[in-house]
């Protein structure tokens, strides 16, 4: 391994003068390779969001599928009014909403046959006015929409109307609240529900009127085979159009007049999201880009280098598009964080070369030389760089999420190709214009040394005075860090996410509040035969769950409703509305012909609620928005009541029961789950390897454990201050450990290859200290602070999760530094006798 | 007397065709022919309502379940100065757990009288009368579970639309007409549809196939009827298929057997039949020895 180390040495030694010597040959390639990639880049298709990245054949995407197949979407649109009379029964609120509903619904009538509509994706529209209502009076059932042309005219009409909704008790909390003085419109959509075979066009285009008219089969021998259902996914932006649409319906002065809205659900959220925090991740990216350039010129002070390196970065960030581009990949919207990866290892490499190259110079080494040096000591350091970051990028094809996978792919993609532009093109780059004159003048050697060379100079003293009380100093800050670690929280709710002060977060609170919550848990009942649902032991059981969750968890869960809730109101309504008869018949022919009675008067209804051949049914629990914790805990607790009181005791008479906790919440949870994990995973698998690396490179198994403490003290830190501020871990602040293994281990890399080529050249512990300090360690002071100050500008984001993800970055990259560059020394230091390697390798070259 | 007044037609088209290639009949007319087609003063029949969720495999619709079976005996007899009122009774006699449930229905042709419906519900022992929807609101509850909703089974009124011919086309290999109707603004707030396309056969007046269009004036629905066949001098189709593309699910109602014009008591179209089980079959039982 040694052998290859110094072959390898000898390789980037030769490389920049064999490149100088063939200077047109590799700008053309360089130059026609872009070309290639740039052309690839329009073909980047930006796809799905994170709940559609499972793989195939997990089993939580599965439960999910399985219950859209049956009951579509849950994605819903829940807009909240508040009426301004302060009644929602009141006549002009209640046309008011009639207004909206119908709007809603006949978005069509203006549109020509065939044309398209965002409102396309709206499946049903529920209101108070047209929300179904079984009535028992003698003798009679009436089936009808609650108010539909019963509009309230004097104020009796306005008491009666209120006294029936009590008598239902699954109005409230979802279309009116306690007080009445605010309302809700349910608004269903097929987002990511949409079977990928209903896309084919059901609109008539040839000549023919109806021209795609299908022959049915119903003969059983013609079954189709079931195959797991496929859905569409819908991109982010597509709820951008949706939402503005029905705003615009909204805000019409004979709503706005009456009623004030509040959207929540997914819809309005994600819109949300793509329109802002993703605009606004374009603008941190381009924002941090500009500081690290400007910084870059102000440590450099020299425009080469800034021009090199943002050449550097914009095409590493070119050929990943490209490659994404060319392989087809769909992308998810966190593509935002591999082109933040990329701009951020593209920076390290270059940086690292040009730290150098500007060392080399300032130690009066010639254009030429100081290239050939540089590359000496820091082309092998790169490579090794670019392939631990490159595996720490990989390590993420460990998280059982497709697009987290393809971020990680792609990003060793970026490193690979960040690498590849650095080593290959900087020569020919720093030929064609230097940040030195290439005929340094004699006078300038009297130039002051660099102000982070006199800082590191001064570290150095210390440094060899008191080793020991450093790494002591450090083992107690770490510890207590430690303690912090115990803190940590995981939050995969995005809405606890942003800054509280945003209007969206305020309405979910607001609806959190006043009516029934904003979040969903699907529960799916899966009695494992035909009319199973029909059993009055099933809906018994259903119906027990239901009151557990409303008794036990009164804070968060609001209401709950299944076919037990319209089954119940159903035998009221054929028992003339007898409030004692709000109950599930224990009889089974009774339930079945209470049932086909609610089938036959709200078919959409039942549809909603148990599958056509009642194998299936869905619990609905809506509940307040809730920290993952709290999630955590209602599922834990739902879990182990249905283990415990329904599948236990109904397994005897239906064997293939299964009840799954779906929906979006559960699932999210679930991603996070597999996110957290993975990342750890992936973070102690990077470790593991860079340590392999490092025992091999180093020759020494204490050499290289003493190298994992800058890596980890990072990771100690950056989890302890979270748990002291409870700042939850994240979909964002998990990002920060791909960047760690990216930076940390980078830093330590670039220090340790150097001190063991000054150790194998000379032996000397200290003098290998101070020239690893003052070569790489300027490199890599440079590219942290150039690093950390780019990642400040994510603070400006109203998105908390980038924020911290900034604040953290900054954080760990200058704790890095520290632990690489005092730490590391340190324990060097203070154990001299154990690290020294003594027996130089004749033929290098010794430098004082 | 229906089934002359459409041979006259015929005769008339016919002959103006031959006279004037420019000449059409009027949709109206040709509306007014296929609804009225004789069908009989009272109709016995036994119908299974096959029903399923579908894939599109080729341009063909396969169940991807197994489809939900109901089999039925319908009883209509017509009244009124007309003949243009009907009385239907309809017992569910499969799935076993339904069986029992019935329906008696009185659907009238003067469009300011509403459909009378009750339910017995044979487990609970109990009729209901069903009273569907506020004023002007649609009746969209489910035919016996199927995609078919009541106003897919009830026979249409000319009164209720406006009429476009729209064009002329072959289907099922037959002659047909192709007549939009628009309901009028009255019927407008009574019908699930905003829009129906008929596809009419030009000799027999039967409904071929109808595509409906929901209030959003989104195609949602098509009905096709097929395998025509003459039982005591009626045409009946025997196969009638409802597409609801909207849920991605088909229902088949086919009649098994059917006898036309067999005189029925009129105490029969009463509650009592769904009721008394003894007084129903001892009924029923007459009219199964001639169904065909």
């Amino acid at each position: 391994m040694k052998i290859l180390f110094t072959n390898m040495r000898q390789f980037f030694e030769g490389l920049p003068e064999h490149l100088r010597n063939n200077q047109w040959k590799v700008w053309v390639s360089f130059i026609l390779l872009t070309i290639f990639m740039i052309a690839g880049i329009p073909k980047v298709k930006v796809d799905a969001n994170l709940l559609n990245s499972f793989e195939k054949d997990d089993a939580a995407k599965l439960a999910f599928d399985q219950f859209k197949d049956t009951f579509g979407s849950d994605e819903v649109l829940y807009i909240v009014y508040k009426a301004k009379d302060g009644d929602v029964f009141s006549r002009e609120s209640i046309l008011a909403m009639q207004g909206i509903e119908r709007d809603l619904e006949n978005y069509r009538k203006n549109l020509k046959e065939g044309e398209v509509s965002p409102l396309d994706h709206i499946t049903k529209v529920t209101t108070l006015s047209n929300t179904s209502y079984l009535e028992g009076k003698e003798g009679s059932i009436i089936s009808r929409d609650f108010i539909g042309t019963n509009v309230p005219k004097t104020i009796d009409d306005i008491t009666r109307l209120k006294k029936l909704a009590k008598g239902q008790p699954d109005y409230v909390g979802t279309y009116y609240s306690k007080d009445y003085s605010y309302g809700g419109i349910v608004v269903e959509t097929d987002f990511n529900a949409i079977p990928y075979e209903a896309e084919t066009k059901n609109v008539t285009t040839g000549n023919s009127l109806d021209d795609d008219e299908e022959i049915e089969s119903m003969e059983s021998s013609d079954f189709a085979v079931k195959n797991p259902p496929k859905f569409k996914q819908n991109i982010m932006k597509e709820y951008i159009p949706f939402m503005s649409v029905v705003s615009k319906i909204l805000n019409k002065p004979e709503y706005t007049k009456h009623l004030t809205f509040y959207n929540v659900g997914t819809p309005p959220w994600n819109s949300f999201i793509s329109n802002l925090v993703a605009k606004e991740m374009g603008l941190i990216i381009m924002g941090s880009l500009l500081i690290i350039l400007i910084f870059t010129a102000i440590i450099f002070r020299s425009f080469s280098a800034v021009l090199w390196q943002l050449s550097i970065v914009v095409t590493s960030l070119i050929w990943v598009m490209g490659t994404i581009g060319w392989i087809g990949a769909v992308m998810s919207d966190l593509l935002m964080m591999v082109v933040f990866f990329v701009l951020a290892v593209g920076v390290a490499d270059a940086i690292h070369i040009l730290s150098g190259y500007l060392y080399f110079r300032n130690q009066n080494l010639d254009h030429t030389e100081s290239i050939k040096s540089v590359y000496k000591k820091s082309g092998l350091a790169c490579f090794l760089t670019s392939i631990t970051t490159a595996i720490g990028f990989l390590s993420m094809l460990f998280i059982p999420i497709a697009s987290m996978q393809k971020i990680g792919i792609f990003s060793a993609f970026g490193v690979f190709y960040a690498f590849l532009i650095t080593v290959f093109m900087l020569p020919v780059m720093l030929d064609l214009w230097s940040p030195v004159t290439k005929k340094v003048k004699e006078n300038d050697k009297k130039r002051e040394d660099h102000f982070i060379q006199q800082m590191i100079q001064r570290v150095e003293k210390y440094l060899f005075r008191y080793p020991k009380s450093i790494v002591l100093g450090f083992l107690i800050v770490t510890i207590t860090l430690s303690i912090g670690v115990f803190d940590l929280n995981v939050e995969s709710n995005t809405i606890k996410v942003i800054k509280e002060d945003l209007p969206i977060r305020k309405n979910f609170a607001l609806v959190d509040d006043v009516m029934g919550g904003t979040q969903n848990m699907e529960i799916l009942v899966d009695t494992g035969r035909p009319d199973g649902m029909k059993n009055p032991e099933i809906l018994k059981a259903i119906e027990s769950l239901q009151i557990y969750l409303e008794t036990r968890f009164t804070d968060s869960v609001k209401t709950t409703m299944s076919l037990a809730n319209v089954t119940k109101d159903s035998f009221k309504s054929l028992n003339n509305g007898d409030q004692n008869k709000y109950i599930i018949p224990e009889d089974k022919a009774v339930l079945e012909n209470t049932l086909f009675l609610f089938n036959n008067a709200n078919p959409v209804d039942r549809r909603r609620l148990v599958s056509d051949d009642y194998q299936m049914g869905r619990i609905i629990v809506r509940t307040v928005s809730m920290s993952s914790k709290g999630n955590v805990a209602l599922m834990d607790a739902t879990q182990g009541f249905i283990d415990k009181n329904l599948e236990l005791p109904l397994k005897g008479q239906f064997p293939n029961l299964e009840i799954t906790l779906t929906g979006q919440t559960p699932l999210l949870l679930k991603v996070f789950d597999y996110l957290s994990w993975s990342f750890l995973i992936s973070f102690g698998i990077t470790i593991c390897v860079v340590s392999l690396f490092l025992f091999i490179m180093l020759n020494s198994f204490r050499l290289g454990v003493v190298a994992l403490i800058p890596n980890i003290l990072p990771v100690l830190t950056v989890l302890g201050i979270m748990g002291y501020f409870k700042i939850p871990l994240d979909i964002h602040t998990l990002m920060i450990v791909p960047v760690l293994i990216g930076i940390a281990v980078d830093d330590t890399i670039h220090f340790l290859t150097h001190y063991e080529l000054e150790i194998q050249t000379h032996g000397d512990n200290r003098l290998a200290i101070v020239n690893s300090l003052r070569e790489a360690g300027q490199a890599i002071i440079f590219t942290s602070l150039v690093l950390s100050i780019g990642f400040l500008i994510f603070t400006t984001s109203s998105n908390m999760g980038f924020v911290y993800f900034g604040l953290l970055n900054t954080i760990a990259i200058i704790t890095a530094v520290v632990a690489d560059l005092i730490l590391l020394p340190a324990v060097l230091t203070a154990h001299e006798k154990t690290f020294i390697i003594k027996t130089p390798i004749a033929g290098e070259v010794v430098r004082s | 007397m229906r089934s002359i007044k459409s041979y006259l037609l015929i005769i008339t088209v016919t002959f103006f065709g031959l006279i004037s290639t420019g000449f059409s009949e009027t949709p109206k007319e040709i509306m007014r022919s296929a609804i009225d087609r004789d069908d009989g003063k009272t109709q016995v029949t036994r119908l299974t309502l096959s029903s399923c969720r579908y894939s599109k495999k080729n341009r063909k619709l396969v169940c991807t379940e197994r489809p939900r079976v109901k089999i039925m005996e319908g009883i209509r007899k017509d009244f009124g100065p007309d003949q243009k009122d009907s009385k239907l009774i309809t017992i569910l006699l499969e799935p076993a757990s339904e069986r029992g449930i019935g329906f008696l229905q009185f659907d009238y042709d003067d469009i300011d009288k509403e459909t009378d419906q009750w339910i017995y519900l044979s487990a609970l022992g109990k009729v209901k009368r069903i009273i569907s929807g506020n004023e002007y609101e649609p009746r969209d509850g489910s035919f016996f579970g199927t995609e078919f909703n009541y106003e897919d089974m009830e026979s249409r009124n000319l009164k209720n639309c406006t009429y476009k011919l729209l064009a002329e086309e072959k289907y099922q290999g037959r002659d047909c007409w192709v007549i939009e109707s628009i309901p009028t603004s009255r019927w407008s707030k009574r019908s699930n549809y905003s829009k129906t396309l008929d596809w009419i056969d030009k000799e027999r007046f039967l409904f071929l196939k109808t595509i409906l269009y929901n209030r959003q004036v989104k195609r949602v629905k098509r009905i096709t009827n097929y395998a025509p066949e003459k039982v005591n001098g009626i045409w009946i189709q025997r196969k009638r298929l409802m597409n609801n593309m909207e849920t991605r699910r088909m229902t088949r109602l086919t009649i098994d057997a059917v006898v036309f014009n067999v005189p029925v008591r009129d105490d029969f179209l009463t509650l009592r039949t769904l009721t008394d089980k003894a007084f129903r079959e001892k009924n029923i039982k007459k009219f199964r020895k001639s169904l065909k």
